[in-house]
């Protein structure tokens, strides 16, 4: 298994692609995802607002990247430091219950 | 969730696709269920049909076609961690294929074949609340 892209979010921590994710997880489930594996790594990079923590599952992160008319977003389980991408599509929404974790408000 | 904005509003969706859809051994559900992220989505369409996802609650979206906006079917995320514990109905037709004994691999994909139709109307009607009435409703036509 080898990796699609390896990128560095803002907080300064890895997150790796496996071509095995990509193949038959993103572009299997998101055919819409061909070809946008530097807009993935983009929003991990330069995240769009910030980072969220998933509405369901706390390991999971996850982080969006805002186009002309929708947003790439990006699932990511984190052990420890590390991330890796379990999933990324497009939408044109957040989802309810997701919480901002990152950058955190100094109110 | 502050910050990020909605950027369609779902009254811009259209039901057409779903509403023209009669389902039938040629003219099959699409199902697929990605047990790494949890999710499960049904469509009207081919897998390989480009879609974009449209989120109704915590747990559902709506997918449609970017091109002309066709809703054409849903996506559940969290589906066993979270949607299933509270869905009593979803969760009896989803384990149905699991609790029988099968003969052979054959009987259990005819019992999991027999299975998609009752899965995807549980499904509809159990997020029949989250949803505008005309998609509720296109949705329960084409799933039916």
């Amino acid at each position: 298994m080898t990796n699609v892209f390896e990128a560095t979010d803002p907080r300064g921590r890895r997150v790796t692609c496996t071509d095995e994710t990509w193949e038959n997880h993103i572009l299997t489930g998101h055919p819409i995802m061909e070809g946008q594996e530097g807009d993935v790594q983009a929003a991990i990079q330069k995240p769009t607002i910030g980072i969220f923590r998933d509405a369901h599952f706390e390991d999971r992160e996850v982080y969006y990247l805002l186009k002309r008319r929708t947003y790439v977003k990006v699932v990511v389980r984190f052990d420890g430091d590390v991330g890796t991408v379990i999933t990324a599509f497009e939408t044109d929404s957040p989802k309810r219950g997701e919480r901002m974790i990152w950058p955190v408000s100094s109110d | 969730m502050a910050g990020l904005e909605r950027l369609m509003p779902t009254s811009e969706l259209k039901t057409n696709a779903l509403k023209a859809f009669r389902p039938g051994p040629y003219n099959p559900l699409f199902f697929k269920y990605d047990s790494v992220f949890d999710a499960l989505k049904i469509q009207i369409v081919p897998p390989e049909t480009k879609t974009i996802v449209h989120y109704v609650d915590d747990y559902v979206g709506l997918l449609y076609t970017p091109d002309d906006l066709e809703i054409v079917g849903l996506q559940v995320e969290a589906f066993e961690h979270g949607f299933l514990p509270s869905h009593d109905a979803v969760r009896r037709v989803w384990r149905l294929s699991d609790s029988c004994e099968f003969e052979d691999f054959g009987d259990m994909i005819l019992a999991v074949e027999r299975a998609k139709p009752e899965v995807a109307r549980e499904v509809v009607k159990a997020t029949k609340d989250t949803l505008d009435g005309p998609i509720s409703e296109a949705l329960e036509h084409a799933y039916a």
